[in-house]
């Protein structure tokens, strides 16, 4: 039974990492047309040194996740804290609307932006791009830093009240100690999740104004090059990293609040 | 040590009344618990009293001074919450010292404090441990340390002991009482748990649908019950409704006596009287006159030091005895029995 079960969790790992790892093999070989066997070369990585597009798309990349990434996970944050600690009208209808956006296709959503940022005068661009994942990024954070609230009971900021905290040091001192690993893990989150947005971006780029997956879809269509690999070889390395700090983080955040 | 009063107490949570209306007063050092059912009011009055929640109508005050305006964190009060709340990022040593440091106590007296206390919960040595790396006893003695440690002006618990298995919540109550007796602290607690209530108090209140119906020590409470409802709440009781005629009670061919002032000839009254009370063979030329009344056995439930005779009178409703099983000669199944009691256990009761 073990043996079988193994051997099924084998299968399916496979399934989803055998074409990564091909592509990236591929970045390390030397030949550009997939000739076995590899010849280990970095030549494909240093090629992307001299790829200008390609560096500014990454630096567009960067300053667009590390944007939403902050923004986002402020509103995000305090949104979330307004949700589990305050008794409002409305409140559970504006919690169940913070989420259907997670299932809504990016390319409704992007659509969607475009239009919008055509009719407000917001247009494209770098700033349409930032609005737009920081929009896209929100709901994961309410997501992740709401679960972490969950496990901050409300009874511990009583507690700290009953010992002569006020509302504001209870929550300083208390619950953001508490809630942090998962205020950092929604900041990952959400800087992943606009690092590896495509369809809202390629909506909302410009011909001179892209970010890495647009550049990398571009490149594609013009001819597939072995630099291509290198680039994903990267990017996937980033993004695993990404979310396994993010699983490790909010693991953190799930049990430190409990008994 | 002050003394806790709150006057006229009312609290609506939308169409539903909580409180209507309490009074009480809680003496200086005295250890009273607010016993009641799920839904009496009890917790609301005990957070109340804390400040986490106001009132609709009525006063608080400690020591003669009203702090019914006053949020929790300027009152001055120690609680210990069911759950503990112990932070869980602190050590026990950080989490006793929290109280202190909001009261600009640090240092070295702070550090005084925390071993004075820790001392008084018997957890020395301790200190430096996270919350989850101890029991629950070992955490429940924490809350209690962090509670006292500012010397409050009053100790709210609200049900701390109900986490803990039975053998543990004992040995918890012999220390609770321990140390709110060391502390002299005026003590307010909350439970369900009419045993504990009993065996931890100096006084008991019990709330009904938002009401203290009473309001007195342990054996006052349990011996001399003023409704059915504290009679049945707290302890077994068993029942009877006659009519007044000529100083006594009459049920059918039954006339019963009390040392309670019975209300005008002719009206209607309803007596308790505790199962353990009762007797099967009672001495028929004793110096205190007995009442009797007879009823058919119907069952006995046997447990080691004492049996519970379960009995239905003429009228078919069930009666219960509880007796010692000193010489184990009992009246068998089905047979007809005449049950007798004291007058002075004779207790009437408004509905």
């Amino acid at each position: 039974m073990v043996l079988v079960g193994r051997s099924w969790l084998l299968a399916v790992v496979a399934f989803l990492y055998l074409p990564i790892a091909v592509m990236i093999a591929m970045a390390f070989n030397a030949s550009s047309l997939y000739a076995l066997p590899i010849k280990p070369s970095l030549q494909w990585f240093v090629a992307l040194a001299g790829d200008a597009p390609l560096l500014t798309a990454t630096r567009n990349s960067l300053a667009i996740a590390l944007f939403t990434s902050i923004v986002a996970t402020l509103v995000g944050t305090l949104a979330s804290i307004a949700l589990s600690r305050q008794a409002f009208r409305g409140r559970s209808l504006l919690k169940a609307l913070l989420l259907p956006p997670i299932a809504i296709p990016w390319l409704i959503t992007g659509t969607a932006m475009l239009v919008f940022f055509f009719w407000t005068g917001i247009g494209r661009g770098l700033h349409a791009m930032m609005i737009g994942h920081v929009a896209l990024a929100i709901p994961y954070v309410v997501l992740v830093v709401g679960t972490g609230m969950e496990a901050v009971r409300v009874d511990l900021e009583e507690a700290a009240m009953s010992l002569g905290s006020t509302p504001v040091h209870a929550f300083v001192a208390v619950t953001m100690p508490l809630l942090a690993p998962s205020i950092v893990a929604a900041g990952l989150f959400a800087f992943a999740v606009s690092l590896d947005q495509f369809v809202v971006s390629y909506f909302l780029s410009t011909p001179g104004v892209s970010t890495l997956p647009v550049e990398i879809y571009s490149s594609i269509r013009k001819g597939f090059t072995p630099e291509i690999n290198a680039i994903s070889a990267i990017f996937f390395g980033v993004s695993t990293l990404l979310v396994l700090l993010f699983a490790q983080l909010s693991n953190l955040g799930g049990n430190r609040g409990r008994r | 040590m002050v003394g806790v009063d709150v006057v006229s107490i009312v609290k609506d949570y939308g169409p539903a009344r909580v409180l209507d209306g309490v009074s009480a007063a809680f003496e200086p050092g005295r250890f009273t618990s607010l016993l009641g059912p799920s839904g009496s009011g009890k917790t609301t009055l005990l957070r109340i009293i804390a400040g986490f929640v106001t009132p609709n109508a009525g006063t608080v005050s400690f020591g003669g001074v009203d702090v019914t305006g006053e949020p929790v964190w300027k009152r001055n009060v120690g609680m210990v919450f069911q759950s503990y709340a112990l932070f869980p990022h602190m050590s026990v040593r950080d989490n006793i010292r929290f109280g202190l440091d909001r009261r600009g106590v640090r240092g070295e007296v702070a550090n005084r404090e925390v071993n004075r206390v820790l001392e008084l919960v018997h957890l020395e040595g301790f200190d430096q441990r996270r919350p989850k790396e101890l029991s629950g006893g070992q955490q429940q003695r924490v809350a209690l340390a962090r509670a006292i440690v500012t010397k409050p002006r009053v100790l709210l618990l609200d049900e701390p002991l109900s986490a803990l298995d039975r053998r543990l919540r004992q040995g918890m109550q012999v220390e609770l009482r321990r140390i709110q007796r060391e502390s002299g602290l005026t003590t307010i607690f909350v439970t369900h748990d009419q045993e504990e209530a009993l065996t931890l108090s100096d006084e008991v209140a019990i709330l009904d649908r938002g009401r203290i119906v009473q309001h007195g020590s342990p054996t006052d409470i349990y011996e001399r019950p003023r409704t059915r409802f504290a009679a049945s709440f707290l302890g077994d009781a068993n029942f009877f409704t006659g009519q007044v005629n000529a100083g006594a009670i009459e049920i059918g061919p039954y006339r019963l006596s009390t040392q309670d002032s019975l209300p005008a000839q002719g009206s209607a009254v309803t007596f308790a009287v505790r199962p353990e009370k009762m007797n099967f063979q009672a001495p028929r030329d004793g110096a205190r006159p007995m009442n009797r009344f007879g009823a058919t056995l119907r069952e006995i439930i046997y447990a080691g030091a004492t049996s519970t005779f379960l009995l239905a009178d003429d009228s078919g409703s069930e009666l219960k005895v509880f007796l010692q099983n000193r010489d184990m000669a009992w009246p068998s199944i089905g047979a007809r029995v005449e049950l007798s009691w004291s007058p002075s256990d004779t207790i009437l009761v408004s509905e």
